[in-house]
This record gives C-alpha cells, sequence and structure tokens, in this order.
C-alpha cells in the first residue's frame, strides 16, 4: 500500500514537472548561442528575411490600425456611455467602471507595446545585416518577444470584453428578475 | 543744432548716419532666423509624431500605401449607445445587441497571434 502510494506520489511528482516543463517559455535564443556555420547561415538568407520583416511590419501596420480603432471603439461608444447611464440612472456601476478602467488601461499598454515591437522592427530592418549577422538576429529575437507581448495586450484586452458582457448579462438578469 | 552743418552755398546738410549692425545686416538675420524658426518648429513637430505614435498609424507613409485602402471606416459605421435615458430590460437588452456584435468582431481575429517571427518562419537556424 505504501509502495502504491509512493509510485502514485511519484507520478504526480513526475506530470507536474513535465507539465511546468510544458507551461515554461522557451528561453529566446542569442545569437551568442549560434555556431558560426548558423551565423553564416543568418547571413547567407538575412535579405530575404528583411524583405519578409518588411512584409510583416505593413500588415502589422494595418492591424494595428483596424485592431486599434475598434478596441478604442469598444470603450469610448460602447463602455463609457454604457456606464454613464448606470451612473445617471443611480444603479451601482463600480464593477463596470472598474472594468472598464482596466480595459482602458490595456489598451493604453497596447498602444506602447505596438510602438515598441514597430520600432524594433524598425531597428531590425535598419541593421546591415550581411555585416552583422549577430546583431541582426538579436533584433528579430527582441521583436518576438515584443510581438509577444502585443499579442498579450490584445489576449487581456479580449478577457476584459468577455468580462464586461458577463456584467452585462447579470445586469440583464437581476432587472428581469426584479421587474 | 550741432548734428546740422551749413554747406558753402548756405543749404543745410543731414550728417550720414551711421547704421548699427543689426540694421546693416536686417535682411539677412531676419531670414536666417525665419529658416532657423521653421526648422526648430518642424523638429518638435516630427518628435511629437514619432514620440506620439501616431507614426505607427499613418498608412499613407511611403511603403504602406498598398495596405491604406484596407482600412476599416469603423469610426462611422459604430452604433454609439446613448448615454442619456432609463435603465431597464429594453435598453439592456438593446445594448447587450450592440457590444456582443463588436466583441465577436474584436475576438473574432486573432491579432498578433501565431509566430511569424520565429526562426522557422523566417528561415533562420536555431528553434527560436
Amino acid at each position: 500500500m505504501t509502495s502504491l502510494i509512493r509510485v502514485i506520489g511519484l507520478g504526480l511528482a513526475a506530470a507536474a514537472l513535465l507539465t511546468a516543463a510544458a507551461l515554461t517559455p522557451v528561453r529566446a535564443q542569442s545569437s551568442a548561442d549560434l555556431t558560426s556555420d548558423q551565423l553564416n547561415q543568418v547571413k547567407t538568407t538575412c535579405l530575404a528575411t528583411q524583405n519578409t520583416l518588411r512584409q510583416l511590419r505593413t500588415s502589422d501596420a494595418l492591424l494595428r490600425v483596424n485592431r486599434g480603432q475598434l478596441y478604442e471603439l469598444m470603450s469610448s461608444k460602447l463602455m463609457e456611455p454604457f456606464n454613464t447611464r448606470l451612473q445617471n440612472n443611480s444603479v451601482d456601476a463600480r464593477a463596470f467602471t472598474d472594468t472598464s478602467s482596466r480595459y482602458a488601461e490595456a489598451l493604453n499598454s497596447f498602444r506602447a507595446d505596438y510602438q515598441s515591437y514597430d520600432e524594433q522592427m524598425s531597428a531590425a530592418l535598419n541593421i546591415n545585416c550581411t555585416g552583422q549577422p549577430g546583431k541582426f538576429y538579436d533584433a528579430i529575437v527582441s521583436a518576438r518577444t515584443k510581438r509577444l507581448t502585443v499579442h498579450d495586450d490584445i489576449l487581456k484586452m479580449n478577457q476584459l470584453i468577455n468580462s464586461y458582457g458577463q456584467l452585462v448579462q447579470y445586469l440583464q438578469s437581476s432587472t428581469n428578475g426584479t421587474n | 543744432m550741432g548734428d546740422e552743418l551749413k554747406s558753402l552755398d548756405g543749404e543745410t546738410e543731414q550728417p550720414e548716419l551711421e547704421l548699427s549692425v543689426w540694421a546693416r545686416h536686417r535682411y539677412f538675420v531676419l531670414i536666417f532666423s525665419t529658416i532657423f524658426v521653421a526648422l526648430v518648429l518642424v523638429g518638435i513637430s516630427m518628435w511629437m509624431y514619432y514620440a506620439s505614435g501616431a507614426v505607427q498609424l499613418d498608412l499613407s507613409r511611403p511603403g504602406y500605401s498598398s495596405v491604406a485602402k484596407q482600412v476599416t471606416d469603423d469610426e462611422n459605421t459604430f452604433t454609439v449607445y446613448s448615454s442619456t435615458g432609463p435603465v431597464n430590460s429594453q435598453s439592456i437588452n438593446q445594448f447587450q445587441q450592440l457590444y456582443s456584435q463588436q466583441a465577436k468582431n474584436a475576438e473574432g481575429v486573432d491579432a498578433f497571434g501565431g509566430d511569424p517571427l520565429s526562426n522557422g518562419a523566417l528561415g533562420l537556424p536555431g528553434s527560436n
């Protein structure tokens, strides 16, 4: 019996370790980890890579404008007027205002993080990649991390949009209950 | 009285006025100070353009004209919810309809997701 518990315990510990390993993000590799052959590979392909980066930067700029506009309008044309209406009618709107202010903060982070990402992409494109392949590689690693941060901001805003929607749903059901 | 001189034929002559450095070069100074002020103002505007993040929203820049036409006109098509009026089942329902439609639009696209900057996608060596 004791050995069975020990086996189960060891199994659980191993599963926990494996899960933790799977969830831990892969450490961003830097140019210092590359062999000279790999650096040569970067040097050989870097002009094509810069072309791909240029196209990505253009499509991301469009995404930034369209998504940014939508996220901003969600706040200024829906959340804020609804909060004001609740307050005008003396309805307890604390949860709503709290969620919308957290949303506004996330929107500000999105703007700042996108700016930082775009500047990093610009830096990567301005590097003489055939002369400095290591520096170019590091610039891409940094841009990758910054793009992930922008994606996290998007996820956070989506989550807050969802939370706000649930609050409205709750208000609707409680209003139906009182009517 | 002392400044006025009488010539031989008796007419009064005005003495030649000594011009100051400013007076002698006033056009030169005016033109260059105008250019200097213009340059400073352009410098400040460019700094504001970059620092405020407006540059990222400006798709009229060279290289972005191909996507500029794809900008959606949400500003004019987005329905505004009125901040005045009662809060009742009907008004909340109206809000919910507007909200869920836009929420679906927002959540429908996995913006900046995926990993187009991965080593694999860019043909670079190393495992990300």
